[in-house]
């Protein structure tokens, strides 16, 4: 069973390649490693800020998942292993071992089911640990991984309290019990807009749980918790995955939410849950400079950073760049040497 | 040479065509052209990418509004 | 028949919603079903609208910005979550949108600046939309299939076809240096084509050139002003082709009317600047391209070979040079090799039509009168040239230059349908090239002392009342109008072409800003500039027309009645290389001087 370790961003700029290029370069056999991205990769020079970014070296033997335009982008020699039956806006997908190292440009399968294809078809080439690198902030693909990293920092808020606080509430979604449902329940599709709530009887609910499989936003979300504290007995709430909880809208608001309904006696859990290895921060961000109408590199307090993090989250939190390689891979092989949940 | 860029009224344009495989591309080199120039307060007003390159016009403002304009001062250049 | 497709479109952008509804317009004249939101609708309220009308497509338009890379992916993020990411393809469309930010934010496609309403109709229906498919929208240009050159003049016609058969029985049993080595060019591509050397051929060859020429075939030195191109610059130019032609899109620079196609000369002197020129060109429209040699070339007996460049006005001519344009161009792109006034006009047609040349120019009177070539000569390499054109099934403009020397535009018209008569007494496909200039007799005149319209007008309407034969305003249009000012200079030239389109040509010829300007090369740029001008008139006029005066109908009628009157004088002549030494054509006052290039070369051949 290939192990599908994700990195994903809370915005751009936060320091996903970088993490994503700190483990594979500490990895000790390029055989057993296959990267992807759920985006687009190895551009030298961010489209919006003009800035350099960090791009992908690869080495001889691992193999990378990413579209036909993208092949000979890079410095690296790409062998084609096979063609999938995948698009995306560069092309159809390869599997492909990289024959001479290099940088490689990766723009791989960009939604949950695509990526979950790609693993399938990744099964054969005896690879024991697929790398998902995110794109911006999305997030939707990587409901199938095993084990998540998140990349945050100054890009999404220059204020670390408030950086922190949202940490803590991922920390928190992410974290949610597997709940396995016996009883009937009331199966809810999508709660995006508050009208969508019209469509299901909640004021009267009866079912001991309530079902979500599609998305729920925080906006209805925050009627229904109105609506289900009137009922004689409350429900459990079972998400399919925890990161469609990310996608509420409104994080802290979310992570409160549930806190005070499970308070009140309500349980509240996922389906499929998946393991949060690592909270990486990046103190870095592009500041928009007016007088010349550029973007400047700019750096909060690395350690003042590092150490208000630490102290709100459970979960380790990593400065690549300061703690190097090993602090991140440790994490990583020790949740595909047993610890994730799937 | 600043004492030249001083009779410019406000901004020096460079119109020309760039080689250049996208948009992005053609605006770096326009304006590190612009740079070396020795041009600091610059823009790319124009920018249009087909097939070899891109038509552009880079501009360098030597002037702007409120600022102590060289071309105001007396013919001793005080 | 493609099945009917449900699209919901949304501009998430509060200004930015223009293109979503001309896409609207498309999709719904193809039967497809769609909703278009308002601007501030949220992704929520958005995706929610998608499950609501089990919408199969959605597109969303947004300019991008910093955070809005962001926005967009929750967007698809939000849909992933949703569980219709699997269901639905989305694109996203917008100023600075490129395949790769598509690819970073999640979606199927990303359309940016330049994609056309089709391309996203194509998107929707499911169909593969390919640079290849587009390219062939762009329609390559016939421009002779739509005439049947009937003459509406009977009389004109009557004098036209007594001095074709002048010409024809006076250039019996004559030929040239120029006609031999034409004939001796066919015969080595002929012996290259088997594989073979063709090094006795060229011997003969270099015997009928000049000395500057001949040392070339016999000592291997070049003309003073050329040089070769090295291998590492043509290596060089091979491989920017290729990168070039990858990223090229022709544009149609029309709007609503089918017409004109819009052609430009190139010349630089460099066949790899000339190429340079082409495809920016060609990336902005251009439909044709002009080969422009330089003034040496008319005047010097014979072409060398290989790759040469210079640095003056005018790409040299040579077999490998023609053919190294030829191979940069797009396939809708016409090519024009201009043949018409030197010594070396009948092997100028046998080299461009070997290349893959879709159009010549010949003419036989502005050569002798203006470009300097001995009117007996010219007339017997024009007749030889106007056959190989003819048997090659090369069309070639007959152009009046002569005009800007200060011949009245009804003398140039005469000569130019004594050529163009002859032509289709041959059997070949001419088409009429007036200037649309402010030329000397104009100035002296005061014919445009108003306006730059009746005139120009007068000579298509003159031109129309003879003979049903395409035309095409050269070259370049506006000529003598545009001034060094990049402004002025393209605001004329795309003036000029809207006059043009408005009389219904069938092309034009334009210049580039730089125009006005002899101190140098033309600069790319300046080639863009009267490009987008040119596309820019032609949207604003559209079906419209421009309206003359009734000047206009008056003075076609002055020249009508004196083309008649030239003709007359010249067909009582009965010698039509005397006609032109006496000036009938075009006199010494006018401006007109009998050339000197080949004088006395003429010989007699035996059947």
């Amino acid at each position: 069973m290939i192990k599908k370790i994700g990195i994903a961003g809370t915005a751009k700029n936060t320091g996903k390649t970088t993490a994503t290029m700190s483990l594979i370069s500490r990895w000790p056999s390029p055989a057993s490693l296959a990267v992807t991205s759920i985006g687009y990769d190895g551009e030298e020079i961010d489209n919006v800020t003009n800035l350099p970014k960090p791009r992908l070296h690869l080495t001889t033997g691992s193999i990378v998942v990413t579209a036909e335009k993208c092949l000979n982008a890079g410095s690296a020699v790409l062998e084609k292993l096979e063609k999938l039956e995948l698009q995306v806006p560069l092309g159809s997908l390869f599997i492909c071992r990289v024959r001479r190292s290099g940088l490689v440009v990766l723009a791989g399968p960009n939604s949950k089911k695509t990526l979950e294809q790609t693993v399938a078809c990744l099964d054969k080439y005896n690879v024991r640990v697929l790398l998902v690198d995110g794109a911006l902030n999305r997030l939707a693909p990587m409901g199938i991984v095993d084990g998540l990293i998140i990349a945050t920092g100054a890009s999404r808020n220059t204020n670390i309290e408030e950086l922190a606080q949202e940490a803590q509430a991922i920390e928190f979604l992410l974290n949610l019990p597997q709940l396995t449902i016996q009883e009937p329940a009331l199966h809810v599709t999508n709660l995006l807009i508050e009208r969508n709530l019209k469509v299901y009887s909640f004021a009267d609910c009866t079912h001991s749980f309530i079902e979500f499989s599609g998305m729920v936003d925080i906006k209805p979300f925050t009627r229904l918790t109105e609506t289900l504290s009137q009922c004689p007995s409350l429900p459990g709430l079972v998400f399919s995955n925890p990161i469609k909880l990310l996608l509420c809208g409104d994080l802290l608001k979310m992570s409160l939410l549930i806190r005070d309904y499970c308070r009140e006696g309500g349980n509240v859990g996922v389906r499929s849950p998946l393991s949060l290895l690592s909270v990486t921060i990046n103190p870095f961000y592009p500041l928009y400079n007016k007088a010349n109408r550029e973007f400047v590199k700019s750096w909060l307090d690395a350690d003042e950073m590092w150490s208000t993090m630490s102290s709100r989250l459970k979960t380790p939190v990593v400065d690549v760049v300061r703690q190097g390689e090993d602090a991140l891979y440790q994490l990583v092989m020790e949740a595909v040497n047993g610890k994730c949940q799937n | 040479m600043a004492h030249c860029l001083d009779s410019i009224i406000d901004a020096l344009d460079v119109e020309t065509f760039v080689v250049a495989k996208d948009e992005n591309e053609a605006k770096e080199v326009i304006k590190k052209i612009m740079t070396e120039m020795g041009l600091k307060d610059i823009d790319v007003v124009y920018c249009q990418h087909l097939g070899p390159g891109a038509r552009v016009r880079a501009r360098g403002y030597i002037f702007r509004a409120g600022d102590k304009y060289g071309w105001l001062k007396g013919a001793d250049g005080k | 028949m493609t099945v009917s497709k449900k699209v919901v479109l949304a501009p998430m952008d509060p200004v930015h919603d223009i293109g979503l509804k001309m896409i609207r317009r498309a999709l719904n004249e193809a039967g497809h079903q769609t909703w278009l939101y308002p601007p501030d609708y949220s992704a929520q309220e958005i995706i929610n609208a998608i499950i609501e009308h089990k919408a199969d497509t959605v597109l969303v338009s947004r300019t991008l910005g910093y955070g809005v890379e962001e926005l967009l992916a929750r967007f698809v993020d939000l849909l992933d979550a949703a569980g219709l990411r699997e269901k639905i393809r989305v694109a996203v469309g917008g100023m600075a949108i490129r395949p790769e930010f598509a690819a970073e934010l999640g979606f199927d496609a990303g359309f940016g600046p330049g994609t056309t309403v089709e391309e996203a109709v194509a998107f929707v229906e499911g169909r593969e939309y390919t640079l290849a498919e587009y390219a062939t929208q762009k329609k390559r240009y016939d421009l002779t299939s739509d005439y049947h050159y009937t003459f509406h003049h009977a009389n004109i016609k009557k004098l036209l076809d007594q001095i074709a058969g002048q010409i024809l029985s006076w250039s019996q049993g004559k030929s040239s240096p120029g006609i031999g080595r034409a004939l001796l060019r066919q015969a080595i591509i002929e012996e290259n084509q088997a594989g073979k050397d063709a090094a006795s051929l060229k011997k003969e060859y270099a015997r009928l050139c000049d000395e500057v020429i001949s040392n070339y075939y016999t000592k291997g030195t070049l003309h003073p002003q050329t040089r070769r191109l090295e291998k590492s610059e043509l290596d060089a130019l091979s491989d920017y082709l290729k990168l070039t032609n990858s990223r090229m899109r022709a544009i149609d620079l029309r709007h609503t009317r089918s017409k004109p196609a819009v052609f430009v000369q190139y010349g630089t002197g460099c066949p790899s600047l000339d190429i340079g020129h082409i495809k920016v060109a060609e990336a902005w429209g251009a439909d044709g391209v002009v080969h422009f040699d330089p003034s040496w070339g008319a005047r010097t007996e014979g072409f060398m070979e290989g790759y040469q460049t210079h640095q003056e006005d005018g790409s040299v001519i040579t077999p490998e040079n023609l053919q190294c344009i030829k191979s940069s161009l797009l396939d809708t792109t016409l090519w024009q090799v201009r043949a018409h006034r030197g010594v070396n006009t009948p092997e100028t047609v046998v080299l461009a039509a070997n290349a893959g040349a879709d159009l010549t120019k010949i003419n036989i009177v502005y050569g002798s009168l203006g470009g300097g070539t001995d009117p007996e000569r010219l007339l017997v390499d024009g007749v030889q040239s106007i056959k190989f054109a003819a048997g090659y099934n090369m069309p070639f403009d007959v152009v009046t230059n002569e005009e800007l020397s200060g011949v009245p535009a009804h003398k140039a018209f005469a000569g130019m349908l004594i050529v163009a008569n002859l032509a289709l007494q041959l059997g070949a496909q001419p088409i009429l090239q007036p200037l649309f200039c402010n030329s000397p007799e104009v100035m002296i005149n005061g014919y445009m002392n108003d306006n730059y319209i009746d005139f120009n007008i007068a000579k298509i309407l003159a031109l129309r009342e003879i003979v049903d034969a395409p035309i095409w305003p050269g070259a370049p249009i506006g000529f003598l109008t545009q001034t060094e000012e990049r402004v002025q200079s393209s605001v004329s030239t795309c003036l000029h072409a809207a006059l043009a389109a408005s009389c219904g040509v069938e092309a034009i010829s334009i210049a580039s800003s730089d125009e006005a300007y002899s101190g140098g090369p033309i600069a790319a740029a300046s080639r863009v500039d009267t490009l987008k001008a040119v596309k820019e008139s032609f949207r604003f006029l559209g079906k419209a027309k421009i309206a003359p005066t009734e000047q206009a109908a008056q003075w076609s009628q002055e020249i009508l009645s004196g083309i008649e009157k030239v003709l007359a004088q010249v067909a009582q002549e009965g010698d039509f290389a005397q006609s032109l030494y006496k000036g009938l054509l075009g006199t010494r006052e006018d401006g007109a001087y009998p050339g000197r290039a080949g004088r006395g070369t003429v010989y007699k051949v035996h059947a």
